[in-house]
Protein backbone atom coordinates (compact mmCIF):
# COMPACT_ATOMS: atom_id res chain seq x y z
CA UNK A 1 0.00 0.00 0.00
CA UNK A 2 1.99 2.95 -1.87
CA UNK A 3 -0.16 5.74 -0.41
CA UNK A 4 -1.26 6.64 2.67
CA UNK A 5 0.59 6.32 5.85
CA UNK A 6 0.05 3.40 8.30
CA UNK A 7 -0.92 5.92 10.99
CA UNK A 8 -3.34 7.30 8.82
CA UNK A 9 -5.55 4.36 7.67
CA UNK A 10 -4.97 2.47 10.83
CA UNK A 11 -6.72 5.43 12.13
CA UNK A 12 -9.33 5.12 9.86
CA UNK A 13 -10.02 1.86 9.75
CA UNK A 14 -9.98 1.78 13.47
CA UNK A 15 -12.97 4.82 12.72
CA UNK A 16 -14.78 1.70 11.00
CA UNK A 17 -14.48 -1.02 13.43
CA UNK A 18 -18.19 0.21 14.54
CA UNK A 19 -19.73 -0.18 11.04
CA UNK A 20 -18.19 -3.35 10.13
CA UNK A 21 -20.94 -5.29 10.84
CA UNK A 22 -21.86 -4.22 7.49
CA UNK A 23 -19.32 -6.41 5.43
CA UNK A 24 -21.45 -9.41 5.34
CA UNK A 25 -24.32 -7.67 3.63
CA UNK A 26 -22.98 -8.16 -0.19
CA UNK A 27 -22.73 -10.80 -2.09
CA UNK A 28 -19.22 -10.86 -4.08
CA UNK A 29 -19.49 -8.97 -7.16
CA UNK A 30 -18.21 -11.33 -9.57
CA UNK A 31 -20.06 -13.86 -7.81
CA UNK A 32 -23.63 -12.14 -8.56
CA UNK A 33 -24.31 -14.60 -11.73
CA UNK A 34 -25.81 -17.55 -10.83
CA UNK A 35 -23.59 -20.55 -10.40
CA UNK A 36 -21.03 -17.79 -9.20
CA UNK A 37 -18.07 -16.51 -11.07
CA UNK A 38 -16.47 -19.65 -14.12
CA UNK A 39 -14.03 -19.86 -16.67
CA UNK A 40 -15.46 -19.61 -20.29
CA UNK A 41 -14.27 -22.94 -21.56
CA UNK A 42 -14.45 -25.78 -20.66
CA UNK A 43 -11.36 -26.74 -22.42
CA UNK A 44 -7.95 -26.70 -19.74
CA UNK A 45 -5.64 -26.14 -22.41
CA UNK A 46 -7.37 -22.94 -24.36
CA UNK A 47 -5.16 -20.42 -22.77
CA UNK A 48 -6.97 -17.65 -24.64
CA UNK A 49 -10.25 -18.52 -23.41
CA UNK A 50 -8.77 -19.07 -19.85
CA UNK A 51 -7.15 -15.36 -20.37
CA UNK A 52 -10.14 -13.65 -21.29
CA UNK A 53 -11.85 -14.94 -18.14
CA UNK A 54 -9.68 -13.96 -16.08
CA UNK A 55 -8.98 -10.19 -17.97
CA UNK A 56 -12.49 -9.78 -17.67
CA UNK A 57 -12.95 -9.98 -14.50
CA UNK A 58 -9.93 -8.45 -13.27
CA UNK A 59 -11.59 -5.29 -15.48
CA UNK A 60 -14.49 -5.69 -13.28
CA UNK A 61 -12.49 -4.93 -10.20
CA UNK A 62 -10.92 -2.50 -11.78
CA UNK A 63 -14.00 -0.28 -13.06
CA UNK A 64 -15.79 -0.72 -9.74
CA UNK A 65 -12.72 0.70 -7.56
CA UNK A 66 -13.09 3.54 -10.25
CA UNK A 67 -16.55 3.83 -9.62
CA UNK A 68 -16.16 3.75 -6.03
CA UNK A 69 -13.75 6.50 -6.55
CA UNK A 70 -15.18 8.60 -9.06
CA UNK A 71 -18.79 7.82 -7.46
CA UNK A 72 -18.23 9.48 -3.83
CA UNK A 73 -18.44 6.49 -2.40
CA UNK A 74 -15.33 6.17 -1.18
CA UNK A 75 -14.73 9.90 0.09
CA UNK A 76 -11.93 9.60 2.36
CA UNK A 77 -8.12 10.53 0.61
CA UNK A 78 -6.55 7.13 2.05
CA UNK A 79 -9.06 4.92 1.14
CA UNK A 80 -9.08 6.68 -2.29
CA UNK A 81 -5.31 5.91 -2.66
CA UNK A 82 -6.17 2.58 -1.62
CA UNK A 83 -8.51 2.14 -4.12
CA UNK A 84 -6.50 3.61 -7.16
CA UNK A 85 -3.72 1.49 -5.66
CA UNK A 86 -5.45 -1.99 -6.01
CA UNK A 87 -7.44 -0.43 -8.84
CA UNK A 88 -4.32 -0.21 -10.88
CA UNK A 89 -2.54 -3.84 -9.56
CA UNK A 90 -5.65 -5.06 -11.06
CA UNK A 91 -5.52 -3.38 -14.79
CA UNK A 92 -1.40 -4.94 -14.42
CA UNK A 93 -3.24 -8.29 -14.31
CA UNK A 94 -5.63 -7.88 -16.42
CA UNK A 95 -2.44 -6.57 -19.08
CA UNK A 96 -0.61 -9.37 -18.16
CA UNK A 97 -3.67 -12.11 -19.22
CA UNK A 98 -4.65 -10.28 -22.37
CA UNK A 99 -1.26 -10.65 -23.63
CA UNK A 100 -1.15 -14.09 -22.43
CA UNK A 101 -4.21 -14.83 -24.33
CA UNK A 102 -2.83 -13.10 -27.00
CA UNK A 103 -5.85 -10.61 -26.85
CA UNK A 104 -6.88 -7.79 -28.47
CA UNK A 105 -7.04 -5.15 -25.14
CA UNK A 106 -9.78 -3.16 -27.21
CA UNK A 107 -11.32 -6.12 -27.40
CA UNK A 108 -11.23 -7.28 -23.84
CA UNK A 109 -14.40 -5.42 -21.46
CA UNK A 110 -15.38 -5.83 -17.97
CA UNK A 111 -17.51 -9.39 -17.20
CA UNK A 112 -21.25 -7.69 -18.26
CA UNK A 113 -22.97 -9.52 -15.48
CA UNK A 114 -20.48 -9.00 -13.05
CA UNK A 115 -19.95 -5.33 -13.98
CA UNK A 116 -23.61 -4.80 -13.51
CA UNK A 117 -23.95 -6.64 -10.06
CA UNK A 118 -20.64 -4.31 -8.83
CA UNK A 119 -22.87 -1.13 -10.05
CA UNK A 120 -25.74 -2.00 -8.59
CA UNK A 121 -23.88 -2.74 -5.42
CA UNK A 122 -22.29 0.55 -5.46
CA UNK A 123 -25.28 1.91 -5.92
CA UNK A 124 -27.04 0.30 -2.60
CA UNK A 125 -23.93 1.30 -0.77
CA UNK A 126 -24.67 3.56 2.31
CA UNK A 127 -21.47 3.76 3.82
CA UNK A 128 -17.59 3.20 3.04
CA UNK A 129 -18.01 0.37 4.94
CA UNK A 130 -20.16 -0.89 2.43
CA UNK A 131 -18.21 -0.28 -0.10
CA UNK A 132 -15.25 -2.15 1.35
CA UNK A 133 -16.89 -5.27 1.83
CA UNK A 134 -17.73 -4.91 -1.81
CA UNK A 135 -14.04 -4.95 -2.68
CA UNK A 136 -13.60 -7.66 -0.03
CA UNK A 137 -15.62 -9.66 -2.02
CA UNK A 138 -14.30 -9.02 -4.99
CA UNK A 139 -10.88 -9.67 -3.87
CA UNK A 140 -11.72 -13.05 -2.57
CA UNK A 141 -13.34 -13.92 -5.44
CA UNK A 142 -10.67 -13.19 -7.68
CA UNK A 143 -8.46 -15.60 -5.01
CA UNK A 144 -11.56 -18.41 -5.50
CA UNK A 145 -11.19 -17.80 -9.25
CA UNK A 146 -7.37 -18.64 -9.27
CA UNK A 147 -7.47 -21.34 -6.77
CA UNK A 148 -10.09 -22.83 -9.02
CA UNK A 149 -8.35 -22.33 -12.08
CA UNK A 150 -5.31 -24.05 -11.06
CA UNK A 151 -6.96 -26.71 -10.81
CA UNK A 152 -8.06 -26.65 -14.66
CA UNK A 153 -5.01 -25.26 -16.53
CA UNK A 154 -2.18 -27.01 -17.81
CA UNK A 155 -0.77 -24.58 -19.58
CA UNK A 156 2.91 -23.35 -17.97
CA UNK A 157 2.37 -19.53 -18.86
CA UNK A 158 -1.09 -19.56 -17.44
CA UNK A 159 0.24 -21.37 -13.91
CA UNK A 160 2.77 -19.22 -13.42
CA UNK A 161 0.56 -15.88 -14.07
CA UNK A 162 -1.98 -17.10 -11.92
CA UNK A 163 0.30 -18.49 -8.93
CA UNK A 164 2.04 -14.57 -8.97
CA UNK A 165 -1.25 -12.90 -9.09
CA UNK A 166 -3.13 -14.97 -6.48
CA UNK A 167 -0.94 -13.77 -3.46
CA UNK A 168 -1.82 -10.59 -4.37
CA UNK A 169 -5.24 -10.82 -4.09
CA UNK A 170 -4.90 -12.63 -1.43
CA UNK A 171 -2.76 -9.44 0.25
CA UNK A 172 -5.49 -6.99 -1.14
CA UNK A 173 -7.95 -8.76 0.89
CA UNK A 174 -6.16 -8.74 3.76
CA UNK A 175 -5.83 -5.20 3.88
CA UNK A 176 -9.48 -4.70 3.55
CA UNK A 177 -10.23 -6.63 6.01
CA UNK A 178 -7.82 -4.52 8.18
CA UNK A 179 -9.41 -1.58 7.50
CA UNK A 180 -13.23 -3.40 8.10
CA UNK A 181 -11.62 -4.12 11.63
CA UNK A 182 -12.96 -7.82 10.53
CA UNK A 183 -12.70 -10.63 13.39
CA UNK A 184 -8.56 -12.19 12.80
CA UNK A 185 -10.72 -15.47 12.20
CA UNK A 186 -13.27 -14.29 9.71
CA UNK A 187 -12.56 -16.61 7.04
CA UNK A 188 -13.45 -13.92 4.42
CA UNK A 189 -10.13 -12.08 6.16
CA UNK A 190 -7.10 -14.77 7.56
CA UNK A 191 -8.57 -18.04 6.18
CA UNK A 192 -6.54 -21.43 6.98
CA UNK A 193 -7.25 -22.67 3.13
CA UNK A 194 -8.01 -20.23 0.22
CA UNK A 195 -10.65 -21.63 -1.50
CA UNK B 1 -10.84 -24.13 16.48
CA UNK B 2 -9.76 -28.09 15.78
CA UNK B 3 -6.38 -29.24 14.09
CA UNK B 4 -6.90 -33.12 13.08
CA UNK B 5 -3.20 -33.96 11.28
CA UNK B 6 -4.38 -37.28 11.69
CA UNK B 7 -6.56 -38.35 8.65
CA UNK B 8 -6.79 -41.98 7.94
CA UNK B 9 -6.86 -42.88 4.20
CA UNK B 10 -10.43 -44.87 4.97
CA UNK B 11 -11.42 -41.56 6.25
CA UNK B 12 -10.62 -39.61 3.39
CA UNK B 13 -12.40 -42.04 1.15
CA UNK B 14 -15.30 -41.91 3.17
CA UNK B 15 -15.11 -37.97 3.07
CA UNK B 16 -15.09 -38.37 -0.50
CA UNK B 17 -18.15 -40.54 -1.19
CA UNK B 18 -20.09 -38.62 1.11
CA UNK B 19 -19.26 -35.17 -1.20
CA UNK B 20 -19.46 -36.84 -4.20
CA UNK B 21 -22.89 -37.88 -3.06
CA UNK B 22 -23.55 -34.73 -1.72
CA UNK B 23 -22.33 -32.59 -5.21
CA UNK B 24 -24.38 -35.06 -7.51
CA UNK B 25 -27.39 -34.52 -5.27
CA UNK B 26 -27.17 -30.82 -5.10
CA UNK B 27 -25.12 -29.48 -8.24
CA UNK B 28 -25.96 -32.12 -10.90
CA UNK B 29 -24.89 -29.25 -13.30
CA UNK B 30 -21.17 -29.67 -12.06
CA UNK B 31 -20.77 -32.77 -13.00
CA UNK B 32 -18.20 -32.31 -15.59
CA UNK B 33 -16.15 -31.69 -12.38
CA UNK B 34 -12.47 -30.40 -12.48
CA UNK B 35 -12.93 -29.67 -16.62
CA UNK B 36 -14.27 -26.10 -15.12
CA UNK B 37 -13.66 -23.93 -12.67
CA UNK B 38 -15.91 -23.12 -9.80
CA UNK B 39 -17.09 -26.65 -10.54
CA UNK B 40 -14.80 -28.84 -8.12
CA UNK B 41 -15.93 -31.64 -7.45
CA UNK B 42 -14.72 -32.35 -4.00
CA UNK B 43 -15.78 -29.04 -2.70
CA UNK B 44 -19.02 -29.54 -0.54
CA UNK B 45 -21.55 -27.74 -2.31
CA UNK B 46 -23.14 -26.08 0.92
CA UNK B 47 -19.52 -24.55 1.60
CA UNK B 48 -19.50 -23.40 -2.31
CA UNK B 49 -22.77 -21.85 -2.59
CA UNK B 50 -22.30 -20.03 1.19
CA UNK B 51 -18.40 -18.77 -0.56
CA UNK B 52 -20.74 -17.62 -3.74
CA UNK B 53 -23.68 -16.02 -1.66
CA UNK B 54 -21.30 -13.76 0.90
CA UNK B 55 -18.34 -15.91 2.01
CA UNK B 56 -17.62 -19.02 3.47
CA UNK B 57 -19.86 -20.60 6.06
CA UNK B 58 -17.80 -19.45 9.71
CA UNK B 59 -18.45 -22.66 11.69
CA UNK B 60 -16.74 -24.89 8.47
CA UNK B 61 -13.95 -22.58 7.34
CA UNK B 62 -12.64 -21.60 11.04
CA UNK B 63 -12.36 -25.80 11.41
CA UNK B 64 -8.68 -26.13 10.53
CA UNK B 65 -8.67 -29.72 9.65
CA UNK B 66 -11.12 -29.33 7.46
CA UNK B 67 -8.74 -27.61 5.60
CA UNK B 68 -5.80 -30.30 6.04
CA UNK B 69 -8.94 -32.56 5.19
CA UNK B 70 -9.65 -30.94 1.87
CA UNK B 71 -6.01 -31.15 0.95
CA UNK B 72 -6.06 -34.68 1.41
CA UNK B 73 -8.87 -35.66 -0.22
CA UNK B 74 -8.20 -33.74 -3.20
CA UNK B 75 -4.80 -35.52 -3.75
CA UNK B 76 -6.70 -38.67 -3.08
CA UNK B 77 -9.11 -38.43 -5.76
CA UNK B 78 -6.62 -37.17 -8.16
CA UNK B 79 -4.40 -40.17 -7.87
CA UNK B 80 -2.01 -41.08 -11.03
CA UNK B 81 -4.51 -40.02 -13.30
CA UNK B 82 -4.15 -36.79 -12.86
CA UNK B 83 -0.71 -36.14 -14.56
CA UNK B 84 -0.66 -32.75 -16.10
CA UNK B 85 1.32 -33.72 -19.08
CA UNK B 86 3.29 -31.17 -19.31
CA UNK B 87 6.58 -31.07 -20.76
CA UNK B 88 7.66 -27.78 -18.96
CA UNK B 89 11.08 -27.62 -17.42
CA UNK B 90 10.64 -27.07 -13.92
CA UNK B 91 11.67 -23.87 -11.72
CA UNK B 92 13.64 -22.94 -8.81
CA UNK B 93 16.50 -26.47 -9.45
CA UNK B 94 13.52 -28.59 -10.02
CA UNK B 95 12.97 -31.11 -12.98
CA UNK B 96 10.12 -32.50 -14.78
CA UNK B 97 7.15 -32.92 -12.71
CA UNK B 98 6.77 -36.40 -11.34
CA UNK B 99 4.99 -38.41 -8.37
CA UNK B 100 8.76 -38.36 -6.63
CA UNK B 101 9.26 -34.80 -6.44
CA UNK B 102 5.44 -34.37 -5.58
CA UNK B 103 6.95 -36.11 -2.58
CA UNK B 104 9.58 -34.02 -2.38
CA UNK B 105 7.92 -30.67 -2.36
CA UNK B 106 5.55 -31.73 -0.11
CA UNK B 107 7.73 -32.67 2.82
CA UNK B 108 9.91 -29.32 1.99
CA UNK B 109 6.85 -27.34 2.41
CA UNK B 110 5.85 -29.61 5.26
CA UNK B 111 9.47 -28.31 6.78
CA UNK B 112 8.63 -25.21 6.41
CA UNK B 113 5.14 -25.30 8.00
CA UNK B 114 6.75 -26.60 11.16
CA UNK B 115 9.26 -24.34 11.06
CA UNK B 116 6.84 -21.77 11.38
CA UNK B 117 5.08 -23.08 14.07
CA UNK B 118 8.46 -23.55 15.77
CA UNK B 119 8.41 -19.83 15.55
CA UNK B 120 5.21 -18.76 16.10
CA UNK B 121 5.84 -20.96 19.59
CA UNK B 122 8.97 -19.50 20.28
CA UNK B 123 6.64 -16.05 20.54
CA UNK B 124 4.04 -17.47 22.47
CA UNK B 125 6.42 -19.00 25.01
CA UNK B 126 8.48 -15.72 25.32
CA UNK B 127 5.58 -13.22 25.23
CA UNK B 128 6.09 -11.52 28.63
CA UNK B 129 9.73 -11.89 27.18
CA UNK B 130 9.75 -10.25 24.17
CA UNK B 131 7.03 -7.70 25.33
CA UNK B 132 4.27 -9.16 23.19
CA UNK B 133 1.05 -7.49 23.07
CA UNK B 134 -2.20 -9.22 23.25
CA UNK B 135 -3.29 -8.70 19.83
CA UNK B 136 -0.19 -9.81 18.66
CA UNK B 137 -0.09 -13.04 20.51
CA UNK B 138 -3.70 -13.86 19.67
CA UNK B 139 -2.41 -13.32 16.00
CA UNK B 140 1.02 -15.46 16.13
CA UNK B 141 -1.79 -18.39 17.55
CA UNK B 142 -3.90 -18.01 15.12
CA UNK B 143 -1.14 -18.41 12.19
CA UNK B 144 0.59 -20.97 14.33
CA UNK B 145 -2.56 -23.18 13.89
CA UNK B 146 -2.86 -22.26 10.20
CA UNK B 147 0.80 -23.12 9.24
CA UNK B 148 0.06 -27.20 11.89
CA UNK B 149 -2.98 -27.29 9.37
CA UNK B 150 -0.69 -27.01 6.31
CA UNK B 151 1.67 -29.30 7.67
CA UNK B 152 -0.67 -31.89 8.33
CA UNK B 153 -2.17 -31.48 4.58
CA UNK B 154 1.64 -31.20 3.04
CA UNK B 155 2.47 -34.36 4.77
CA UNK B 156 -1.08 -35.95 3.49
CA UNK B 157 0.20 -34.96 0.19
CA UNK B 158 3.85 -36.15 0.46
CA UNK B 159 2.41 -39.84 1.88
CA UNK B 160 -0.15 -39.74 -1.16
CA UNK B 161 2.76 -39.06 -3.26
CA UNK B 162 4.44 -42.35 -1.85
CA UNK B 163 6.72 -40.17 0.38
CA UNK B 164 7.08 -39.69 4.28
CA UNK B 165 5.81 -37.45 6.71
CA UNK B 166 8.24 -34.39 7.82
CA UNK B 167 7.37 -33.70 11.07
CA UNK B 168 10.88 -31.24 11.77
CA UNK B 169 11.44 -27.91 11.21
CA UNK B 170 13.41 -27.31 7.88
CA UNK B 171 16.82 -28.55 9.20
CA UNK B 172 18.97 -26.07 6.76
CA UNK B 173 16.16 -23.06 7.34
CA UNK B 174 16.82 -23.89 11.25
CA UNK B 175 20.23 -23.75 10.90
CA UNK B 176 20.30 -20.85 8.84
CA UNK B 177 17.86 -18.69 11.04
CA UNK B 178 19.19 -20.28 14.49
CA UNK B 179 21.23 -17.13 15.34
CA UNK B 180 18.40 -14.60 14.22
CA UNK B 181 16.18 -16.40 16.41
CA UNK B 182 18.31 -16.65 19.32
CA UNK B 183 18.58 -13.04 19.02
CA UNK B 184 14.85 -12.01 19.39
CA UNK B 185 14.35 -9.63 21.86
CA UNK B 186 11.18 -7.53 20.86
CA UNK B 187 7.68 -7.69 19.40
CA UNK B 188 9.30 -5.90 16.41
CA UNK B 189 12.03 -8.45 16.02
CA UNK B 190 9.27 -11.39 16.32
CA UNK B 191 7.48 -9.74 13.70
CA UNK B 192 10.51 -8.91 11.13
CA UNK B 193 11.18 -12.62 11.53
CA UNK B 194 7.60 -14.10 11.44
CA UNK B 195 7.10 -11.62 7.95
CA UNK B 196 10.38 -12.65 6.19
CA UNK B 197 9.69 -16.23 7.03
CA UNK B 198 5.57 -15.61 5.46
CA UNK B 199 7.41 -14.42 2.65
CA UNK B 200 9.60 -16.80 2.12
CA UNK B 201 6.73 -19.65 2.19
CA UNK B 202 4.66 -17.73 0.29
CA UNK B 203 7.25 -17.15 -2.46
CA UNK B 204 8.60 -20.76 -2.48
CA UNK B 205 4.54 -21.95 -2.93
CA UNK B 206 4.71 -20.04 -5.99
CA UNK B 207 7.44 -21.17 -7.70
CA UNK B 208 7.16 -25.17 -6.84
CA UNK B 209 3.47 -24.91 -7.85
CA UNK B 210 4.58 -25.69 -11.71
CA UNK B 211 6.72 -28.27 -11.13
CA UNK B 212 3.91 -30.51 -9.27
CA UNK B 213 2.59 -33.06 -11.55
CA UNK B 214 -1.48 -32.56 -11.65
CA UNK B 215 -3.41 -29.50 -11.52
CA UNK B 216 -4.82 -30.66 -8.07
CA UNK B 217 -1.54 -30.42 -6.15
CA UNK B 218 -0.95 -27.49 -7.76
CA UNK B 219 -4.35 -25.93 -6.37
CA UNK B 220 -3.53 -26.77 -3.31
CA UNK B 221 -0.45 -25.55 -2.78
CA UNK B 222 -1.49 -22.41 -3.80
CA UNK B 223 -4.86 -22.43 -1.72
CA UNK B 224 -1.95 -22.68 1.15
CA UNK B 225 0.16 -19.81 -0.97
CA UNK B 226 -2.49 -16.97 -0.76
CA UNK B 227 -2.97 -17.97 2.95
CA UNK B 228 0.95 -16.89 3.62
CA UNK B 229 0.66 -14.01 1.25
CA UNK B 230 -2.45 -12.69 3.63
CA UNK B 231 -0.23 -13.19 7.17
CA UNK B 232 2.55 -11.28 5.21
CA UNK B 233 0.06 -8.55 4.64
CA UNK B 234 -1.10 -8.53 7.90
CA UNK B 235 1.87 -8.60 9.57
CA UNK B 236 3.35 -6.12 6.96
CA UNK B 237 0.40 -3.49 8.31
CA UNK B 238 1.89 -4.06 11.66
CA UNK B 239 5.45 -3.48 11.46
CA UNK B 240 4.05 -0.49 8.81
CA UNK B 241 5.14 -1.75 5.55
CA UNK B 242 4.15 -1.69 2.48
CA UNK B 243 1.46 -4.49 2.91
CA UNK B 244 1.13 -5.79 -0.85
CA UNK B 245 4.04 -5.71 -2.53
CA UNK B 246 3.46 -4.75 -6.28
CA UNK B 247 1.63 -6.12 -8.80
CA UNK B 248 2.93 -9.47 -8.82
CA UNK B 249 4.29 -11.42 -6.39
CA UNK B 250 8.28 -11.85 -7.04
CA UNK B 251 10.32 -15.36 -5.90
CA UNK B 252 13.11 -13.60 -4.95
CA UNK B 253 13.09 -15.18 -1.12
CA UNK B 254 11.81 -18.26 -2.03
CA UNK B 255 13.97 -21.20 -0.78
CA UNK B 256 16.27 -22.86 -3.09
CA UNK B 257 16.85 -26.39 -3.73
CA UNK B 258 19.38 -26.61 -0.63
CA UNK B 259 15.97 -26.46 1.60
CA UNK B 260 14.63 -29.35 -0.02
CA UNK B 261 14.15 -32.29 1.98
CA UNK B 262 14.22 -35.74 -0.32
Amino acid sequence: MAGPTRRAFLQHAGALAGVAVAAGAFVPVAAATPGGPRWSSSRPGDVAAVARTAAELELVAVAAYDRAITTGALRTPELQAVARRFGASHRAHADAFIRLGGLVSSEVAPDRDALAGAVEQLAAARSEADVLAIALGLENAAVALYVNGLAVVEDRAAIDAMASILPIESAHATVIGRALDLAADDPRFLPAFER
Amino acid sequence: MTIDPDISRDEVRRQLRDIDTEHRDALPQFEDGLKRAFTDDTIPSADKAAFFLGGLSRRKAVTVGGGATLLTALLAACGDDGESGSSSAGSGGLGKPSRSQDATIARTAASLENLAVTVYQTAIDGASKLGISAAVAGAAKLFQAHHRAHAAAFNAAAKEAGGKEYTEANPVALAEFKATIDALKNETDVLKFAYDLEVIAAQTYQVVTPSLSTAVLRKSTMAVGGVEARHAAFIAGVLGQPAVPGNFQATDKAAGPTFFVK
